[in-house]
């Protein structure tokens, strides 16, 4: 493809004649090939011939130029995350002479950019003073008009991403309470833990000591 | 995605953007989209660190989001744009690029751009203006004017592409969206037909879409104003009110690789022609391919658009040699054996470029004077120049010699192949089990009979030129995350 073109085009290192330098010393392929095995797996630096790469060309230094200035503007940029150095227990000598960058770059808050391209979670990154509750989506399921319309309980489609809007919470919190008092209505503490139907019976018994439980 | 290919992905984020951003990009590139507690659980990190690193990475267009609702929470997904991670590669390439055709504020431009992801232009031009400094016999605001102009420029030719708050989703997502729109607005459920009818319009709006005006750049009439319309041509005038192209200023814009990419795919098209014909056919072809090349959008498109050939005598460039270079056949130069005319010479060279064997020059089919390049073919032909190249400069000249016999014949046996190259037997086994393993060759084993017994097959060898170019482009994505892993090992070895 072009996009390679500038890298493996025709001009690998280490061009020479028919078979040249191009290959190692290591036969890997042929008759008398090396295969690896996992009893002799060969030398972990097996001495080859190294290629030798031709010199860069002009447009290939101006490249690295620019390139090496766009990642020092990077690395000292707020988009590059490190954690910053904790403070020892000693302080050092060498501390004045380590500078540590992350406490150098700008924050992150500082950037120029709008909330619109972040979902919400990612709001309060951009303008800490931005609070983020929790999104729930709200589904009236009120039994009343459960015959009228089906479609009533979701509410509206948001056009955007595809999803409910979001209403509020109140509705929800009612209809739980009137199930929290239905179920306080046995009247009887230990309702669902202690009833077990005959269910742990079947011990084997003949193990010794295993009814304690 | 290869494990090769998501080392590199990985290897290049930590390169630009840190070992955090790194850690929390790998596990979305291995696992695919997830919130972000599942990232927090997977990195080891604190959630408020996993959403400054997915910040950094929605900022720089690699990674998109998606709201879906589960049960009563609204959860968001995040994942990873892998094009766009791997175009970071060609990021010199493009800040070179962009001082040759931009000049040096082309590259400023750029290089702003290139470190915030995306900018508007007033914040683009601040940051340029902080970061470089004005040369002494300027003002500020003879600058800013000058980097507006080639911020418009760019623009225009589509090398800055703008970014709406939809670009942040996937792209599933958003067809999904639409669709869900379209579906609602009819009472039943759609049938498989009416869902292929939607999707097709779908389709063909967004087609629509980008090929369209560019989004973010707006006219206005404005009355005729020196610094800044006087090389202009005069558009529309309305007595002094002419009409100008001005970049809107709350829009965002982004480096737009793909045009970059076209451009240096078309330059490669033409320098096939070079070598074949000769200069001025080459600048013939770039001709043609500087006028088709507004319409195109990505690389893998088929055809380019028709270029009429008189659009085509209007923009050759100045100092193109076309008389002579051709020669005629005298009988054709009519009574007086002058020299011929300068749209006669150009005919004959479209002519020519148009019966070359390559066949990527047609004419159009449904109009006279127009003609259009085969961008397929033509993509063909530098992939497989390319590995031949390849092949060459790491084995040597009898591998190449197979190699091209068999792309041009197709499936060939070890004994026709040892026939037509003049190779003994023994040595083109070897050569080709080298090609194999090497992932350009393929095998094709055709039984003679029922059970595959080895000595009873024929072993049919065959270049598939995808698969040959997937292998090789897998190989480079291993290559280059050695070279990135090696730069860091030895770095931190010495810092």
């Amino acid at each position: 493809m072009s996009r390679g073109g500038g890298r493996g085009g025709g001009r690998g290192g280490g061009r020479g004649g028919g078979r040249g330098a191009g290959i190692p010393g290591i036969q890997t392929f042929g008759p008398d090939a090396i295969q690896a095995t996992f009893k002799n797996p060969g030398e972990t630096y097996p001495d080859i011939i190294l290629p030798v790469a031709r010199p860069p060309t002009d447009e290939e230094g101006e490249m690295y130029i620019a390139m090496k200035k766009l990642q020092e503007t990077l690395y000292s940029s707020p988009y590059y995350l490190t954690e910053p150095k904790k403070p020892g227990a000693i302080t050092r000598y060498t501390d004045r002479y380590h500078q540590d960058q992350a406490a150098k770059r700008p924050k992150l808050d500082s950037i120029k950019s709008n909330k619109t391209f972040f979902p919400e979670e990612l709001h309060s990154i951009l303008d800490p003073k931005t609070v983020t509750k929790r999104r729930t989506v709200n589904s009236k399921f009120d039994i009343s008009q459960i015959n009228e319309n089906e479609e009533d309980g979701d509410g509206e489609i948001d056009p955007e991403t595809g999803l409910p809007k979001k209403t509020g919470d109140g509705d929800d919190q009612l209809d739980e309470e009137e199930y929290e008092d239905e179920e306080d209505e046995d009247d009887n503490d230990y309702a669902d833990n202690y009833f077990d139907n005959g269910e742990g019976d079947d011990d084997d018994g003949d193990d010794g000591d295993g009814g304690d439980y | 995605m290869s494990t090769y290919e998501n080392r590199l992905c990985r290897l290049i984020v930590r390169e630009h953007f840190g070992p955090i951003v790194e850690k929390v990009a790998y596990v979305l590139i291995r696992k695919g989209r997830m919130p972000v507690g599942l990232i927090a659980n997977f990195t080891a990190l604190k959630p408020r660190q996993v959403r400054e690193c997915l910040f950094v990475l929605i900022q720089h267009n690699l990674a998109v989001y998606a709201e879906s609702q589960e049960k009563s929470r609204i959860v968001t997904y995040y994942e990873i744009n892998h094009t766009e991670l791997l175009h970071r590669v060609l990021i010199p390439k493009v800040l070179h690029s962009s001082q040759e055709w931009f000049e040096r504020d082309g590259a400023l431009i750029a290089q702003s751009l290139l470190t915030h992801g995306k900018l508007t232009i007033t914040h683009c031009i601040e940051d340029i203006l902080k970061s470089s400094g004005i040369a002494p016999g300027k003002t500020a605001n003879q600058r800013t004017l000058s980097l507006t102009k080639a911020f418009t420029k760019m623009v225009k030719e589509k090398c800055l592409i703008a970014v709406r708050p939809s670009d942040s989703l996937t792209a599933a997502d958003r067809d999904m969206a639409e669709e869900k729109r379209e579906t609602d607005k009819m009472t039943l459920p759609p049938t498989a037909a009416e869902l292929a009818t939607i999707r097709k319009t779908l389709g063909a709006q967004k087609q629509a879409e980008q090929n369209s005006t560019i989004v973010g750049l707006k006219r206005r009439l404005d009355a005729m104003d020196d610094g800044y319309g006087e090389k202009r041509p005069r558009l529309l005038t309305d007595g002094d009110l002419v009409i100008v192209e001005e970049v809107e200023t709350d829009v965002y814009f982004k480096v737009n690789f793909d045009r970059f990419i076209i451009r240096w795919r078309n330059v490669q098209i033409a320098n096939l022609y070079e070598a074949r014909l000769n200069p001025t056919a080459k600048t013939i072809m770039q001709t043609i391919m500087n006028l088709a090349e507004e319409r195109m959008i990505n690389c893998k498109e088929e055809r380019s658009s028709p270029v009429s050939i008189m659009l085509l005598l209007n923009n050759l460039p100045k100092d193109t040699n076309l008389i002579d270079t051709l020669e005629f056949d005298p009988s054709d130069l009519g009574p007086n054996n002058s020299k011929p005319k300068i749209h006669e010479c150009l005919d004959k060279y479209v002519q020519i470029l148009e019966d070359d064997l390559m066949n990527i020059l047609k004419k159009d089919a449904g109009r006279s004077g127009q003609y259009v390049i085969n961008l397929k073919t033509a993509s063909q032909i530098l992939k497989k120049n390319l590995i031949q190249g390849i092949v060459s400069a790491r084995f040597g000249a009898p591998y190449v010699r197979i190699m091209n016999m068999l792309a041009d014949k197709g499936k060939l046996e070890e004994k026709q192949i040892s026939r037509f190259s003049m190779m003994p037997v023994k040595d083109v086994r070897e050569k080709l089990t080298t090609l194999c393993t090497f992932g350009v060759l393929n095998l094709q084993e055709v039984p003679k009979t029922k059970e595959r017994t080895p000595s009873r097959t024929y072993y049919l060898w065959e270049v598939i030129l995808s698969r040959a170019a997937d292998t090789l482009t897998d190989r480079l994505y291993h290559t280059m995350g050695n070279l990135r892993q090696r730069r860091f090992v030895e770095r931190s070895k010495r810092a």
